[in-house]
């Protein structure tokens, strides 16, 4: 070896081992390397023996560390990878063997560095390759993609809006007590409740909304808010707090969904939750009773419904011919309302005999949640005057379809991986396949 | 109340017409009265005047206990008592006075849309800054809510309304919300309303509503109430159309009795 590089390394240690630590390796390591090179400097030599004389004093406590730093690399490669959601891949696996390799020879704190240089690298590396979008919610029955409301929102939204994400269920993990869903994760950030989430996709430019004027802007947040706080709270009684519903229908369904031993805790947690925001957002000092209040919600709903019903009148949707997100909204609150089997449904009686709105609620299921690739759009007249505005949308359209194209191709590649359950929404592929066609006009 | 219990009351209330010393009940304007409570009040008063029936405002320390509901205000009417603006405004259409027959059925979908857009936001809102902020908590709110009581109860009361109205927020998901966020939900809510307004001189053109009577309510204790900071007026004042909307209608309704004494 070069007297010079021996000289170098030497400094290196000595400067390493000053940090504490190893030194009864440093010793072993100098007196390999000086015993191959005895062109060495004896002055050089002679420093080295006293730093690590000094340092091998402490050369049973520098075995202890190294086996801790070790063990400490080992679990920080561990915490890694499940937090950025990949599993032990080989080359994470040889960059480890490297660094234990390496711990043998060198000072300990250099492997700790040398660990977490590459551990960041490999996890930047793999999150810039992991661009999709995930979202979280709970799993559909009963002919709907999710019997969750705000999960329902969401997913309505993401097909009028174009979006490509992932959809993961809930259902069977430990996520049915531990995540408040629905939940959209993109780099790291997570994002939850629907408005939240509609906002974020928005300035992700999966906007929906974008031939709204000012004004039904306005609308879409007042009927937004009507429906949060008229038709919500009788929707979460019909559900959770219905004694006849809860027990024969959402209980059963939401047990089954969960994994043991959370199957005991998730319905009655949601139950008692349901039931606390009913009384404490509606019934008034003296109404402490469930029963006082029922019927005055119920009588709310039915005037919202019929408010809803009155707004919507031939249309097929809100604003003109296009669905917007307050399509989705008022589509997430309804159907489970159409849909679910309910023994005792009073509301679902009343809004069965709203034609339009049971009518506007199968129309987006037909055409956004079904495999069929039948025309999206509903037979409107295109109007001369947005033919520039339909051909640079349609471009700018195009553009995002290459690039989630793109985003696909490489998800499909990690998602190859044999850790990860196939777990993808089914109809997710084959209707964003047959969205790309059909562009907003 | 049950639908049954609300439909006697009306058959009752359709029987007699408005008399003359119907009162209006509210917590004590100078010390006592809240941000929250002043712009129901003042809702329901301009409602009122809007409909043309006369009521006096009696002030009193325990209105939130006298109230059916809990809630401020309420009006007393011959021997009836009725609480908050929805019940108020069905009771004065059963003795025949509406400001909003005169809309069809999209359009008063759309003012009760409208009606709730003000109640989920800007009340709540009023609220969270109240009672959830601990720097207004602890200057204004919890020592005017319990200015007329003696220790202990003045602290029992102001902490057990706190604690209430955090149960509350917590329920509805707003405890997670930060100062600012509240400020940005209150700010995009009167957006929603500046767009609505545009230029008309009320929302639903020529005559006012029960809508109006809300918005204005709400802004106008907004604008005029010294809080630990602007900022939350600031919010509003950067809508034109709405101030000047506050102005037509105190112009228009309180010109006869001064300018308003908001607290």
């Amino acid at each position: 070896m070069c007297p010079i590089l021996c000289h170098k390394l030497l400094l290196y240690f000595r400067a390493v081992s000053a940090l504490g630590g190893g030194g009864g390796s440093i010793k072993y390591v100098c007196e390999k390397i000086f015993r191959c090179n005895p062109h060495c400097n004896r002055k050089h030599f002679h420093n080295c023996n006293l730093t690590t004389h000094f340092f091998s004093i402490k050369s049973k406590v520098s075995v202890s560390c190294f086996h801790l730093c070790f063990l400490t690399n080992i679990c920080w490669v561990q915490v890694l990878s499940w937090r950025t959601g990949m599993l032990l891949d080989s080359c994470v696996c040889v960059c480890v063997c490297v660094c234990v390799c390496v711990c043998v020879c060198v000072c300990v704190c250099v492997c700790v560095c040398v660990c977490v240089c590459v551990c960041v690298c490999v996890s930047m590396v793999h999150t810039n390759m992991a661009e999709p979008m995930e979202l979280l919610c709970w799993g559909g029955d009963w002919d709907l993609p999710s019997v969750h409301t705000d999960s329902l929102i969401v997913l309505a939204y993401v097909k009028f809006s174009g979006a490509k994400l992932a959809v993961k269920s809930i259902d069977w993990t430990w996520r049915t007590i531990t995540a408040s869903v629905p939940q959209l994760h993109y780099e790291g950030s997570t994002v939850t409740e629907p408005t939240q989430i509609l906002n974020f996709l928005r300035k992700q430019r999966f906007n929906a909304d974008y031939e709204l004027t000012a004004k039904q802007g306005a609308d879409t947040m007042a009927y937004i808010a009507l429906l949060e706080e008229k038709l919500r709270p009788a929707l979460m009684h019909t559900f959770w707090v219905d004694a006849e519903n809860y027990a024969n229908l959402t209980r059963p369904w939401f047990t089954s969904h969960s994994p043991f031993p959370l199957n005991f805790f998730v319905p009655g947690r949601q139950a008692s939750l349901a039931l606390s925001r009913i009384l404490l957002t509606k019934a008034e000092s003296p109404l402490l009773n469930i029963t006082e209040v029922e019927g005055k919600i119920y009588s709310e709903a039915k005037e919202c419904l019929n408010l809803l019903s009155h707004r919507l009148g031939n249309f097929h949707f809100f604003f003109g011919d296009t669905p917007t997100s307050l399509d989705a909204f008022v589509f997430g609150h309804i159907a489970p309302l159409i849909k679910a089997p309910l023994p005792s449904g009073q509301l679902q009686k009343h809004l069965n005999q709203l034609d339009n709105l049971c009518q506007f609620c199968n129309t987006i299921l037909k055409n956004y949640f079904t495999d069929a690739p039948a025309e999206k759009r509903m037979d409107c007249s295109p109007t001369a005057t947005h033919d520039p505005v339909d051909a640079n949308l349609q471009k700018l359209t195009q553009l995002v379809n290459k690039e989630s194209n793109l985003i696909e191709k490489m998800d499909d590649n990690l998602r190859s991986s044999p850790q990860h359950r196939p777990h993808r929404h089914e109809t997710k592929p084959s209707a964003l396949a047959s969205e790309r066609i059909s562009t907003p006009p | 109340m049950s639908l049954a219990a609300e439909a006697f009351v009306s058959q009752i209330a359709a029987a007699e017409p408005w008399p003359e010393n119907a009162t209006l009940y509210q917590p004590l304007k100078e010390d006592q009265i809240l941000l929250s409570d002043s712009a129901s009040s003042l809702a329901v008063q301009t409602f009122l005047r809007m409909c043309g029936l006369p009521v006096l405002v009696s002030c009193r320390a325990n209105a939130e206990y006298m109230s059916p509901s809990g809630k401020v205000p309420f009006i007393q009417v011959g021997n009836q008592v009725v609480s908050e603006l929805g019940p108020i405004v069905q009771f004065t259409k059963a003795k025949g006075h509406s400001l909003s027959d005169g809309l069809d059925d999209v359009q008063r979908a759309e003012m009760k849309a409208y009606m709730e857009l003000v109640n989920n936001m800007l009340l709540t809102a009023e609220l969270y800054i109240q009672w959830c902020d601990d720097y207004t908590a602890t200057e204004i709110s919890r020592p005017r809510y319990s200015s007329p009581y003696s220790w202990p109860l003045n602290h029992i009361l102001a902490y057990q309304k706190q604690w209430e109205v955090r149960r509350k927020m917590n329920v509805i998901g707003w405890s997670g919300k930060s100062l600012e966020q509240v400020y940005e939900d209150v700010s995009q809510c009167c957006q929603a309303l500046s767009q609505r307004l545009g230029t008309q001189p009320y929302f639903f053109n020529k005559q006012p509503t029960e809508l109006d009577a809300l918005v204005f309510g709400h802004l106008f204790t907004i604008l005029t109430t010294q809080l630990t900071n602007d900022e939350l007026a600031e919010k509003v004042k950067s809508y034109t159309n709405l101030l000047s909307f506050c102005h037509r209608i105190e112009h228009t309704y309180f010109k006869d009795r001064g300018r308003i004494n908001a607290a």
